[in-house]
């Protein structure tokens, strides 16, 4: 995990669906997250414990 | 009064009660019946029901579960019924893995697969080669048949519900699908029923203005992964009593003219009306025409005509008694936003209406990182 970004993070859902999000560091390829999408359109991505 | 009340295949029973709700609102349409004997032979859960009124089939469906009693030395049984939406929300599209659809799908076709094994007939499907998928549909294992259809519904501003029909085979239940234009062709769009002073039984009728929900102002968002398009109608001048709308990223119409169709949408419906009457035989989406009741109408009332998105049945032995509600009939009704809107708009629905909206968006999901 590096910080400094913004970072492009393409992610993949367990639907399949694939969405890319703007995040402050960037994860490694592989990393499973949870995302919360807020109702004011801003998404917060944590690495999944 | 013609009623027909069959379940299970057997329809001379005596009855003392039937009621039947049915909305825009909500897919789900909900029968109650009463009879004053012990039936339970006809009455195993998932029977068969169906009730006629006046040739017009107000419901088919099936039982749920029943309460036999005893009271003041009789015997009565109570039958609730559900129509067959209460497959679409409680039957899976897959089990093991998930049903993938590709885009430039017709959405028709996906819908005539979706209701195979449900039992309810699929010709009054629109078909139209127009409206077909903009991306991947991806079913995850699990999903029902209800969540898909009314996301299809919702992304691509089509129409969904079920009604009722007879053949030669019997009565049946079939399902409607399409954009408005292609809904607002079929008969039961399109039957309007003119009240005047005279010609029927009004118990009561009132035009209602619920001005505390209006918008003046619709955003439309349509959010690209952080990269919005904003589309924005207003009604009036400032300030603006405003709504936001989520709209299908994938949705290739411009941002700005969806916020239009919502804005018009929501004023609309911002004059209802409720009435009751007896032995009246109508269907939800008919039409009521109450230019002959020219001592409500008055002179100011520009709307005379009103869609039924809200039918309440109550029969018992001294006849029929039908509650409806209704909207402007150019409302489009394919947004939940709108159905929503239509049916039961006190402040208390908006208010829990958003909040599980917001519990929804609000749900964590894991995802993988792949890039």
């Amino acid at each position: 995990m590096v910080s400094g970004g913004p970072y492009s993070t393409k992610l993949q859902y367990s639907d399949g669906r694939v969405e890319t999000v703007l995040t402050p560091v960037q994860y490694d390829v592989g990393t499973v997250v949870t995302v919360v999408k807020k109702n004011d359109g801003s998404v917060i991505v944590t690495v999944a414990q | 009064m013609v009623l027909i009340v069959t379940i299970g295949g057997k329809s001379d029973f005596i009855y003392t009660g039937v009621s039947i709700q049915k909305s825009a609102s909500n897919l789900i349409t909900t029968a109650s019946i009463s009879v004053p004997q012990n039936a339970l032979a006809y009455v195993q859960s998932g029977a068969e029901v169906s009730i006629e009124y006046n040739h017009r089939i107000l419901f088919h469906g099936m039982t749920t579960d029943w309460r036999l009693k005893f009271s003041a030395g009789l015997v009565s049984l109570d039958i609730p019924c559900v129509d067959y939406s209460y497959k679409l929300s409680h039957m899976a599209v897959s089990v093991s893995s998930a049903v993938t659809y590709v885009s430039g799908t017709v959405i028709g076709s996906i819908l005539v697969s979706l209701l195979a094994t449900t039992g309810i007939r699929t010709e009054k499907i629109s078909q139209d080669p127009s409206v077909i998928l903009t991306s991947d549909l991806v079913i995850p294992p699990g999903a029902m048949l209800w969540d898909v259809i009314s996301t299809l519904c919702k992304d691509y501003q089509c129409l969904f519900y079920l009604d009722y029909a007879r053949d030669i085979t019997g009565i049946y239940t079939y399902a409607i699908f399409g954009k408005i234009a292609y809904v607002e062709t079929l008969p039961a769009f399109l039957e309007t029923h003119a009240i005047t002073e005279t010609n029927l039984v009004t118990m009561d009728l009132s035009l209602n203005s619920v001005s505390e929900i209006s918008c003046t102002r619709v955003i439309a968002i349509k959010d690209n992964a952080m990269d919005y398009d904003i589309g924005v109608a207003t009604y009036g001048s400032a300030p603006y009593i405003d709504k936001v709308v989520a709209v299908n990223v994938n949705d290739s119409t411009p941002v700005a003219t969806l916020a239009q169709t919502y804005l018009d949408n929501f004023r609309l419906v911002n004059s209802k009306l409720g009435a009751t009457f007896k032995s009246l035989s109508i269907s939800l989406f008919n039409i009521l025409d109450i230019s002959g009741l020219s001592r409500l109408t008055g002179d100011i009332i520009e709307l005379d005509t009103y869609r039924v998105t809200d039918i309440s049945y109550k029969v018992s032995q001294s006849g029929v008694i039908v509650s409806v509600s209704g909207v402007d009939p150019t409302t489009s009704l394919w947004a939940d936003e709108i159905k929503q809107a239509s049916g039961d708009m006190s402040v208390g629905t908006l208010i829990k209406t958003e909040a599980s909206y917001q519990a929804e968006e609000a749900k964590p999901v894991y995802a993988e990182v792949i890039a």
